[in-house]
């Protein structure tokens, strides 16, 4: 079983929140960003763990499934974005839907950019660093 | 090594421990494809085909991304059955199982 955390032995150099209710996406995500790219990772299984998450542990950068059962992405962007712990953090949506219509939808949104899934291993560490401007070898 | 240096073990592994969510979704899937399937069961395919395309490829099941966008699109547009979404549930599976009621197949390299 994944861990609900998973942090390097060496120091992190960024920390990152993943909010999916996949726990083959979650996975995923771990290993690109914690094993692959030596960030420090941490995940939540829904919107409402997530939120809690962010609130109680701020990461530097929060990277969020769009599509979850009871609070979706959407609605999870938009308290983020209302929370005063939480409003500065970058949020980039994490989806599958690549319709006209759901890019606008998204383009709506409180976030930083969009990753679309599927996501490739290797490079969604750099994907990620560069809509935040984040270092990233 | 794989898929731009992903270590396989690590990949295969992952992989495998989603053996049983991947062959459910099948499963669905087939259950809302079917002549007599309900509304009920056409809306948790079209949920698993979304989860499908949004994992498979990652793992390098590139044709099964596409497969399951299909399978999505086509079943939120008509809601019924028809032939072309069988022959596209059948590939899919074909896809990410070997054969028909395969364990999952390992990932594949991407050729990217």
């Amino acid at each position: 079983m994944l861990a609900d955390t998973h942090i390097p032995a060496t120091a992190p150099a960024h920390r990152v929140l993943v909010i999916d209710d996949s726990s083959l996406i979650r996975e995923c995500a771990t290993l690109a960003l914690g094993a692959l790219a030596g960030w420090e990772v941490s995940v939540a299984c829904s919107g409402e763990a997530g939120l809690q998450r962010a609130n109680s542990d701020p990461p530097g950068i929060i990277l969020l499934d769009m599509v979850m059962p009871g609070l979706d992405g959407a609605a999870v962007a938009e308290r983020l974005a209302r929370d005063p712990v939480t409003c500065e953090i970058p949020v980039v949506m994490l989806t599958a839907a690549d319709s006209a219509e759901d890019r606008e939808r998204i383009a709506r949104l409180p976030v930083a950019g969009v990753i679309l899934k599927p996501f490739e291993l290797a490079a969604l560490a750099g994907q990620l660093a560069a809509i935040v401007g984040w270092e990233h070898a | 090594m794989s898929l731009a240096g992903v270590p396989d073990a690590a990949l295969a592994a992952i992989w495998a421990r989603h053996t049983e969510h991947v062959l459910a979704r099948l499963d669905a899937i087939d259950r809302g494809t079917a002549v007599d399937s309900s509304r009920e069961a056409r809306q948790e395919a079209i949920g698993a085909a979304h989860q499908l395309a949004g994992t498979v490829g990652t793992f390098g099941f590139t044709r099964g991304t596409e497969l399951a966008r299909q399978i999505e699109a086509r079943l939120g547009v008509t809601g019924a059955h028809s032939p072309a979404l069988c022959v596209s549930a059948r590939e899919l599976r074909r896809e990410l199982t070997g054969t028909v009621g395969d364990a999952p197949a390992t990932p594949r390299h991407r050729a990217q």
